[in-house]
């Protein structure tokens, strides 16, 4: 009797450890699986996560670099309409891209403004001459334009992320556009797909091998977000296959981050996740997900993402932004926001580091900026302090050549710089930029919509300036 | 035969004229309607809350809305009449979305015009409309919301007639009564459920019977703590405070204590661990552990009346921070364990339970209760195995021995005592609804003041359109603690002072007016306990709405418990629907007038006990009832108007 009694206490006792430990096991070998994680690396993420708010950069050196005096080499010049074509309101433009969309030789610019909700091109012709155009029909709320040809019929055609509409919204109203050239620059809306969680960005590139242009989509959503590519099976015609369902993708990039041939996706998934992932590709259109970094801080703020080989080594790195601030009142910046590089070490194995803080850091490109054989960063803030008429709205930070940095400040005007691209549109061989405002809050002293900033390095023909 | 007759044409008389007493103002309301004209407003959106916090049209008007934002982004949800404006700061327009179609894609709008005629069957009853926030704007976006009334208010005139209806009502039917010189109407006999269904019974001395039914709400337990803990911090998306503090408190506040009694016990998982700990030597054995009485000064209401109204006090954090609440239960947890460990019996359910504090209270009301069923065979047993135990079953972890057992406050329905005892002398009773009357002792009085209170304060803080009481609790992303301490200071005095006082100047005035020199306390408590059932009907006014406007986020967090992107169940995308909105109002004002009738019952009939006849029992309730219908019709003109 006795014995009996012991053994079902056991048994019961067992029970009871066995569903207090499987219950989270499983939570974690799911959470695991869907996202690329080691069993050990899902808890220890799930663990961070349950700790308190820290970006993990409290503890670490300082990153407010050394200033070093501020080089007057970049000319601003506002192109294209003033601010929305009849409107009258505030400028909201999500994206600005540098592209030869009319394939002339003269570097055009294509506008997505979700004032106007509206995707434009501001033609440069004849050079130095813009004119902007709206292109096709409006589209709710375009947050992202790239530039493909799309049906191969050898003109440029616009991939455009649609995210409905731009304030926080969780229904499903988000829509990927194509809008088709002609070749005679006339462009056809075409909605590929739509009554999805609000996308957010969309680019172009041949995921499954077979020759065509399939398409990586991430979809911002609110609560709900996706992660999606869609493979293209031609006349238009795209199979959606989903990736990830978590909330705030801001950017999908498409690019062979693992050197084997095919082309994989990164992706920023920002809201309270704060996590880049790479998802590998087989070459087949078979995606294994890889967390490749992700914040303890739920408020760190990711803005952007720009692949680039930025140490010069052969692999592609990731320039991470984090200064997102439209979630406070009034939306003001965060010590933590900054720039960081996440230098890749192959096999999916990237190295944070910190390069700069930099409050309300939203865009980054790299750029030879003053001639010296390496990359230095342009950075661009929205959601600086900007009742500080002495804050930045656009920096540089300058490559010493050992990946070493130095910031110099270049303006304090126009402020919400959301939007931010490079190329070279004088055709003087070096890299000029083009910003877009988003003033989507005060103050509202230092407008401007679209901005081309014509790169005048001092001594450029006679050699390095004088500093 | 005859009696019976004449009582059913007496109930069909009465409701006809609680119908006349409801029709009556509500058509006579109707030619006070102006004509239709336009009416402009500007509807400004903050954390938390809309400015005007009321917007007050009529029957017909063109409504013209225009918006702004204060701080971040926010959205003026208004479901009966699918609008979903999203807005944001420093712009004039807003992206207009329908709430019932939402994916149907906006239009960018500077003015938002509708017409103030509701639609559906029952449109002339609809006169309150909230309108909600449907953009997470921060910790306490849930209840960021203001209110549309539409007048002529013909709810609150039928209200408000009925709330005078129902004494009216009651004082004819002890007038008839009196004249008539029939008995007093009492409540038909209870049902003894063990009887009726002896499987039921055969359930109930299982062994494992309890442990049966605790084991899947102590996984539901473990589950709430994991994703409170782990999951995310947006509330509306974390299945553990969706499930706590939407479904576990609707079920609890409407369903198991009204039906039930303290139903909920026989299945709450916080005492699980430290009684297994307790039993771990088996039945028939000295409990494990030091087996230490509970302190005497401490055996009465007031612990539990405490550990409730500090819980009560932190609510805003306990519901907007999904950690806070993990933390929280795992720390009753462990808190029931560890008092099993050094006391008798279950000393935290008996004595430090805020649970406890509501069930025991409003479980008077319910409609099961376990009682002996013979009270010479109870007289006869000696061994009281029902209190000591036997091999069979426990002793009652609640300390208590059958043929004691008068009201439902103490007995948790564990079961334990069906299977000790070996005359079968244990019934489980379904009985007419707020069958028992009135509180035991002072602590029991205070308790029912302060969870009156309570739920009024709820009431007001989180179902008002006052953005600046709101402030007050705000100790998230505000930090407002010196708002907070004066919102305590407020609570407490009125909770544990203020009302109190009133209250015994309502008893002390009705024992002059029945000409009764004696007993204050049991006057006292007898208007104390006349706010039993009100207050359980105000808590379910409270609760209405946590369930009927937040059923998808349920649904929602179902599907992806953790807010980590899943989508387990295809339902994660779900959008935000209400459950008949309209009706809110309607079913709130119903459970206040429900509450009031019960109440008044309670006062008239706790006085004819005091009293001993009704004509003084009718002038000692007087004050009573005065306040009661008061409160009531303050209540009523809060939730419809």
């Amino acid at each position: 009797m006795k014995k009996s009694r012991a053994r079902t206490r056991l048994t019961a006792a067992i029970l009871v450890i066995l569903v207090l430990v499987a219950i989270p096991a499983g939570v974690v070998a799911y959470h695991a699986h869907r996202t690329g994680l080691s069993f050990g690396e899902a808890v220890r993420m799930l663990v961070t996560r349950a700790g308190p708010r820290r970006t993990g950069l409290e503890d670490a050196p300082d990153f407010s670099l050394p200033r070093r005096p501020k080089i007057d080499f970049l000319s601003p010049r506002p192109i294209g309409d003033p601010a929305g074509r009849g409107t009258g309101h505030w400028p909201l433009v999500t994206h600005v891209l540098a592209v030869d969309l009319d394939r002339d030789g003269l570097l055009d610019v294509v506008v997505c403004d979700a004032q106007t909700n509206r995707v434009s091109w501001i033609r440069q012709a004849p050079r130095g001459t813009f004119e902007e155009h709206p292109l096709g029909e409006p589209v709710a709320a375009p947050a992202h334009a790239a530039a493909a040809d799309v049906d191969g019929d050898g003109d440029l055609d616009l991939l455009v992320a649609s995210l409905g509409i731009l304030p926080p919204n969780n229904d499903r109203i988000g829509s990927v556009v194509i809008l088709e050239n002609d070749g005679a620059m006339k462009f056809t809306n075409r909605k590929i797909i739509e009554k999805i969680a609000r996308v957010s960005d969309v680019e172009a590139g041949d995921l499954d091998g077979d020759g065509d242009l399939d398409l990586g989509v991430a979809q911002f959503g609110y609560d709900d977000g996706e992660t999606r590519w869609m493979e293209n099976q031609g006349d238009f015609e795209f199979e959606s296959h989903m990736l990830q369902t978590r909330s705030g993708p801001i950017h999908c990039a498409v690019v062979d981050m693992d050197g084997d041939g095919d082309l994989d996706l990164v992706t920023l998934v920002s809201q309270e996740w704060e996590e880049i992932y790479v998802f590998e590709n087989d070459g087949r259109g078979r995606f294994t997900p890889h967390l490749v970094y992700g914040s303890s801080n739920e408020d760190f703020g990711s803005s952007g993402i720009t692949i680039s080989d930025f140490d010069r080594d052969g692999d592609p790195d990731i320039l991470y932004v984090n200064g997102d601030a439209f979630d406070y009142i009034p939306p003001r910046p965060r010590p933590w926001h900054g720039v960081q590089w996440l230098r890749n070490e192959g096999g999916f194995r990237f190295t944070f580091l910190r390069i700069a803080d930099y409050r309300g850091a939203t865009s980054c490109r790299p750029a030879d900026v003053d001639g010296d054989g390496d990359l230095d960063l342009l950075v661009t803030s929205c959601f600086n302090l900007w009742t500080d008429p002495e804050a930045k709205s656009m920096i540089w930070l300058e490559n010493d050549g050992t990946m070493r940095f130095a910031r110099r400040d270049l303006a304090s005007a126009p402020t919400h710089l959301l939007a931010l691209d490079s190329g070279d549109f004088d055709g003087d061989g070096d890299l000029d930029f083009v910003t877009g405002g988003m003033h989507v809050f005060p103050p509202y002293d230092r407008v401007a919509r679209i901005t081309l900033w014509l790169s005048r390095w001092p001594g450029k023909n006679g050699g390095k300036e004088k500093r | 035969m005859g009696l019976e007759r004449n009582r059913g044409r007496e109930v069909v008389l009465d409701l006809l004229l609680l119908l006349l007493f409801a029709a009556v103002p509500a058509v006579a309301v109707g030619f006070t309607a102006a004509p239709p004209r336009d009416r402009y407003f500007h509807v400004e959106s903050f954390r938390y809350g809309k400015e005007p916090g009321v917007i007050r049209v009529n029957r017909g008007d063109r409504v013209h809305l225009t918006f702004s934002s204060r701080d971040t982004a926010h959205s003026f949800f208004l479901q009966e009449f699918d609008l979903d404006a999203k807005i944001l700061p420093g712009g004039d327009e807003v992206d207009l979305l329908s709430a019932l179609h939402p994916n149907a894609g906006s239009r960018r709008v500077r003015e938002v015009v509708f017409t103030a005629d509701p639609p559906g069957l029952l449109s002339p009853l609809y006169s309150r409309f909230d309108y909600r926030c449907h953009v997470w704007c921060g910790p306490m976006h849930a209840f960021e919301q203001g209110a549309l009334v539409i007048g002529p208010n013909r709810l609150l005139a039928a209200a408000l007639g009925l709330l005078l209806g129902i004494p009216t009502v009651g004082l004819l039917r002890l007038r008839r009564r009196r004249s008539s010189g029939l008995p007093p109407s009492s409540p038909p006999g209870a049902t003894d459920l063990f009887a009726r269904w002896p499987r039921l019974l055969r359930f109930a001395r299982r062994p494992g019977a309890q442990l049966l039914l605790v084991v899947p709400a102590a996984v539901l337990l473990y589950v709430v703590i994991l994703t409170t803990l782990f999951g995310t911090q947006m509330s509306g998306r974390n299945l553990g405070v969706m499930l706590l503090w939407v479904v576990w408190l609707f079920l609890l506040v409407v369903v198991f204590t009204p039906l039930g009694g303290r139903v909920w016990c026989l299945v709450c998982p916080l005492p699980l661990l430290g009684e297994s700990l307790q039993r771990a030597r088996g039945r028939g054995r000295p409990a494990l552990g030091l087996g230490l009485p509970w302190p005497r000064f401490l055996d009465h209401a007031w612990p539990r009346t405490l550990a409730f109204l500090v819980l009560g006090t932190f609510t805003a954090a306990l519901v907007a921070v999904p950690r806070v609440t993990g933390w929280v239960l795992a720390g009753l947890v462990l808190l029931s364990a560890a008092l099993a460990l050094v006391f008798e019996r279950r000393a935290f359910c008996r004595f430090l339970c805020p649970i406890h504090a509501f069930v025991g209270l409003y479980g008077t009301t319910g409609k099961l209760a376990l009682r002996r069923r013979s009270a010479e065979v109870c007289a006869r047993c000696r061994a009281k195995p029902c209190l000591a135990g036997n091999s069979r079953g426990y002793g009652c972890p609640y300390g208590l021995c059958v043929e004691e057992i008068r009201e439902n406050n103490d007995c948790g329905l564990c079961l334990e005592c069906v299977k000790t005892c070996p005359s079968d002398n244990v019934g489980l009773y379904w009985r007419p609804f707020a069958a028992e009357r009135g509180v035991r002792d002072a602590g029991e009085a205070w308790l029912s003041i302060v969870m009156f209170v309570l739920a009024v304060a709820y009431c007001v803080l989180y179902l008002g359109p006052w953005a600046g009481v709101r402030d007050l609790v705000n100790i998230l992303d505000k930090g407002n603690w010196a708002g907070f301490a004066a919102w305590s200071a407020v609570l407490w005095t009125a909770a544990l002072a203020a009302v109190p006082a009133l209250v015994y100047g309502i008893s002390r005035a009705g024992r002059r007016l029945a000409g009764l020199e004696a007993a204050p306390g049991s006057a006292f408590r007898a208007c104390a306990g006349a706010l039993v059932p009100l207050g359980l009907f105000v808590w379910i006014a409270f609760v209405i709405p946590m369930l009927l406007v937040n059923f998808t986020f349920v649904v929602q967090s179902l599907s992806d418990p953790f807010g980590w992107g899943w989508n387990l169940l295809g339902a994660a995308n779900t959008p935000w629907r209400q459950i008949w909105p309209a009706g809110i109002p309607l079913l709130q004002a119903a459970a206040v007038l429900a509450g009031a009738a019960l109440a008044l019952r309670h006062a008239h009939r706790a006085w004819r006990e005091l009293a001993g006849d009704d004509r003084a029992a009718v002038r000692g309730a007087a004050p009573l009832s005065l306040a009661l219908l008061a409160v009531s019709a303050w209540l009523l003109v809060f939730f419809t108007n």
